[in-house]
């Protein structure tokens, strides 16, 4: 066999330049991982499955409905598959926006990165052209797998009606506009996180993870709710020939792909070129952007010192935690937890996609109740009032759930020499969860009430009431807490945290919904809010006892039991 | 030949590292010796080509460094203070890539891997993942991603960082047989009896500035010392130290 080379010296540099890349996936997954002691391969490979699995059922759903619309006109059929195509194009560039999000840290080599090959006789832009190539394979790998099942179904469907299109050009547009936009966006991401960190530093531009994520989170979960309104006007507006909505970024690829299919829309060619050209421009920007500077990076991520950012949260913690009646380990355990959720970009990513959820599912109330024509903003209204409620319920199950997640195993000894009581455990957790969660939110409630134009007294009642509602929330989440906050090791039992995920669509409903009902009745009423309040106080209260009699009989948890173990007793006397 | 020359290094305008000089000929062990934060492991990551100096020169056989860098990074061994790997490699894989990276052919990648896995005792966990290695264990791989390209320059951060007595004292023959093989040494350690027993030469650093530049056995007489711990306090530490001592007894019990 032939095997082209290079001259040496710029065979010996592509040689690195594989090497790297293949680490460079490595490192990207292992940023990406919510665990520390995860498996990589195997989180990539459930992520896939998890991000390829609704497009596919979405496709199958529509390959029966479009054999069902083999009688209607072209006209119709041709809208509806337009307004699918869309949906797929704008779903793969959400999940491309997710994968810059979650690897967002690694995308840039990074101060360890530099410590390791910056010894090496390696230049900095072999290691960065590395990672960008890693990043784009990770994309067109993670877009790919997302666009193949639906692409399959789609161009299976196409025989049924000439208006679907000819099957291997369907499947080949399809797999070629929802790559092609996916990677757009991609890229942009990668331009946008260059620049952040040329310009202002790899802490600024570190830190726009967590917003990017909640706003992909949000952005997928409206795909399936919101956005499925929207789409129709986008599909018409491109039949219309309307060269302003090529702006939009999806646009010009769905106008790829109608070009491609053999549509015959007005301005539809300028659509179609303008899709690649923008690829290309965005490929042909992000390369210097990466590359140039990359020596003004490695030696700006080896010369700066690393240094933690006393921020308004870890100061408002620590205040909150001298300021309230506690013991020293409530203090030190309350403070230890804000500092570290603060610190941890991992951790800050799981309560990130707690927001996004309740970004989607808040705004999907707002936008139901204005669709029913129930909305008013000027006055308490139920999907206004759900607003704060279902915020409050996500970001406190984020926290529990980011809680559970190790920070740093190996120095959970402080705690396992200290056995701090679990009351104190338990009352510095609930600290957190106040402190981090329900007061912002309340607080913000009030503020925002206020902007609306509600009456003051209004505005303070819901606040406290949602405080009220948020501290017994909290205790509910407490009732299965053993551990100090990011110090148990995790089961990895996958199967329970879908289970548990699934129970909590009905304390969703209820905290929520059925609760923002009964709040928009009782604000009414000075007395009937007294009554109110006093009922979920007392509710905080039962659960508070029942919790404190509880961990009499517990002890700290340090290793999380593994799954299917047999609970004992421990009556044993010489584990007493 | 290695020179440094007249270095300095700022961060944010505080001097790190000031006007440093020292040489180190091949066959022959430079010691760095310093407090904590006297400018040491700078030093040290200016040498190996990871820090520029803002002021002076470093040059390894005549020529600037910053001028062949590359070049001049595939003739030097390091092994860092921290042990920074990638944690979800296993000891093979690192080592591969870090060889990979040098441009060793495979087959003599694979037959040194091996040797020298074998020669840590870390065969048995060669799949491990770095993660889960001890700081001993880590350093053994260190060392051996150091040699693994038979480097002219040898710069050894705190080397003995978590290694046990007999690993100590294999890295003890380590370094004499380098030095016996004409390579150049830069030896930096708080372990003075480490440093005493290897180097010929010591360099004692303080507040970012060389203090002293000369032999063990010269500086014992200088500062009238029998020891080179002896002669290292009375040079770079101006505490009393045994009264910081039960200060620090005293503290909790005051």
């Amino acid at each position: 066999m032939i095997r082209w080379r290079l001259p040496p010296p710029l065979q010996h540099e592509f040689d690195q330049f594989v090497l790297l890349s293949r680490d460079s996936v490595r490192s990207l997954l292992d940023a990406a991982l919510v665990s520390r002691d995860g498996d990589p391969s195997q989180f990539a490979l459930w992520s896939l499955v998890l991000v390829a699995t609704p497009p596919a059922m979405y496709a199958f759903r529509q390959l029966v409905n479009y054999s069902a619309l083999g009688f209607q006109k072209a006209a119709i059929i041709e809208h509806a598959i337009q307004v699918d195509r869309m949906f797929f194009l704008l779903y793969g560039m959400l999940v491309a926006a997710l994968v810059a999000a979650a690897t967002w840290e690694a995308l840039l080599p990074n101060r360890a990165d530099q410590e390791i090959v910056g010894s090496l006789p390696v230049r900095p832009r072999t290691l960065a052209a590395a990672r960008l190539a890693a990043t784009i394979s990770i994309t067109i790998i993670a877009s790919a797998t997302v666009s193949l099942p639906a692409a399959t179904f789609l161009a299976v469907a196409a025989p049924s009606h000439p208006a679907l299109g000819f099957l291997p050009v369907v499947f080949i547009a399809h797999i070629v506009s929802t790559i092609g936009a996916s990677l757009f966006i991609f890229v942009l991401l990668l331009v946008l996180r260059a620049l952040l960190a040329l310009c202002f530093g790899a802490h600024t531009s570190e830190r726009l993870a967590t917003l990017l994520q909640v706003a992909t989170i949000a952005g997928l979960a409206e795909v399936f709710f919101f956005i499925p309104g929207v789409i129709p006007v986008l599909v018409d507006r491109l039949a219309t020939g309307d060269r302003a909505a090529l702006s939009i970024p999806p646009m010009p690829f769905a106008a790829l792909y109608a070009w491609l299919v053999g549509l015959d829309y007005p301005s539809l060619t300028f659509g179609a070129l303008l899709a690649p050209l923008l690829l290309i421009a965005s490929v042909a920007i992000v390369i210097p952007i990466y590359l140039c500077p990359a020596r003004l990076f490695a030696r700006r991520a080896l010369e700066s010192q690393p240094r933690q950012h006393f921020g308004l949260g870890s100061t408002l913690a620590r205040v909150a935690a001298v300021a309230l009646p506690s013991s020293p380990a409530v203090r030190s355990i309350t403070t230890f937890t804000v500092t570290t959720l603060l610190r941890s970009r991992r951790h800050r990513l799981i309560v990130s996609a707690y927001l996004g959820l309740a970004l989607a599912i808040g705004t999907l109330s707002v936008i139901a109740g204005g669709l029913r024509g129930t909305l008013v903003f000027n006055h308490p209204a139920i999907s206004l009032l759900a607003l704060p409620l279902v915020t409050m319920f996500f970001a406190t199950l984020g926290l529990r759930a980011a809680f559970t997640v190790p920070a740093d195993p190996d120095a959970n000894w402080v705690f396992r020499l200290s056995q701090p009581p679990v009351t104190s455990v338990l009352d510095a957790t609930l600290i957190c969860l106040l402190v981090l969660s329900i007061v912002p939110i309340a607080t913000m409630t009030a503020l925002g009430a206020l902007a609306l134009g509600w009456t003051r007294h209004a505005a303070v009642l819901t606040a406290t009431l949602d405080t009220l509602c948020g501290l017994a929330l909290a205790e509910w989440t407490l009732r299965d807490c053993r551990a100090v906050p990011f110090t148990c090791t995790r089961s990895g039992d996958v199967e329970s945290l879908k289970s548990r995920w699934l129970g909590h669509i009905l304390p969703l409903i209820l905290f929520a919904f059925v609760n923002a009902a009964i709040q928009n009745a009782v604000l009414r009423s000075g007395l009937a809010a007294a009554w109110y309040a006093g009922v979920v106080l007392a509710g905080w209260i039962v659960q508070r006892l029942r919790r404190q009699f509880a961990a009499r009989h517990i002890s700290l948890q340090f290793e999380a039991l593994p799954s299917g173990a047999m609970a004992t007793l421990d009556l044993s006397e010489a584990t007493g | 030949m290695l020179e440094v020359d007249e270095v300095w290094k700022n961060y944010r305008g505080v001097s790190a590292v000031r006007a440093l000089t020292l040489h180190a000929a091949p066959g022959s062990v430079v010691g760095l010796l310093g407090p904590n934060g006297s400018g040491k492991s700078t030093t040290v990551r200016m040498i190996v080509g990871l820090l520029r100096p803002n002021r002076g020169r470093i040059r390894w056989r005549g020529t600037d460094i910053q001028q062949q860098l590359i070049a001049y990074q595939g003739v030097v061994g390091y092994i860092p203070e921290e042990p920074r790997l990638y944690g979800y490699l296993s000891a093979s894989e690192y080592l591969d890539l870090i060889g990979g990276l040098r441009g060793i052919p495979r087959a003599t990648l694979t037959r040194r891997i091996n040797r020298y896995l074998e020669i840590f005792g870390l065969d048995t966990d060669r799949h491990a993942p770095l993660s889960a290695f001890s700081k001993g264990m880590r350093q053994k791989v260190l060392i051996a991603a150091a040699l693994i390209h038979d480097p002219e320059l040898v710069v050894l951060d705190e080397p003995n960082s978590g290694l046990d007595v007999a690993a100590t004292l294999v890295l003890r023959s380590l370094v004499a047989t380098l030095a016996e093989r004409r390579k150049v040494i830069i030896y930096s350690s708080h372990m003075l009896d480490a440093v005493e027993k290897v180097c010929q030469e010591v360099v004692i650093i303080r507040n970012g500035s060389a203090i002293a530049s000369t032999s063990v056995t010269r500086l014992r007489e200088l500062t009238e010392s029998r020891t080179l711990e002896e002669a290292f306090t009375s040079v770079a530490i101006d505490q009393d130290v045994v009264a910081l001592g039960r200060e620090l007894a005293s503290v909790a019990s005051s």
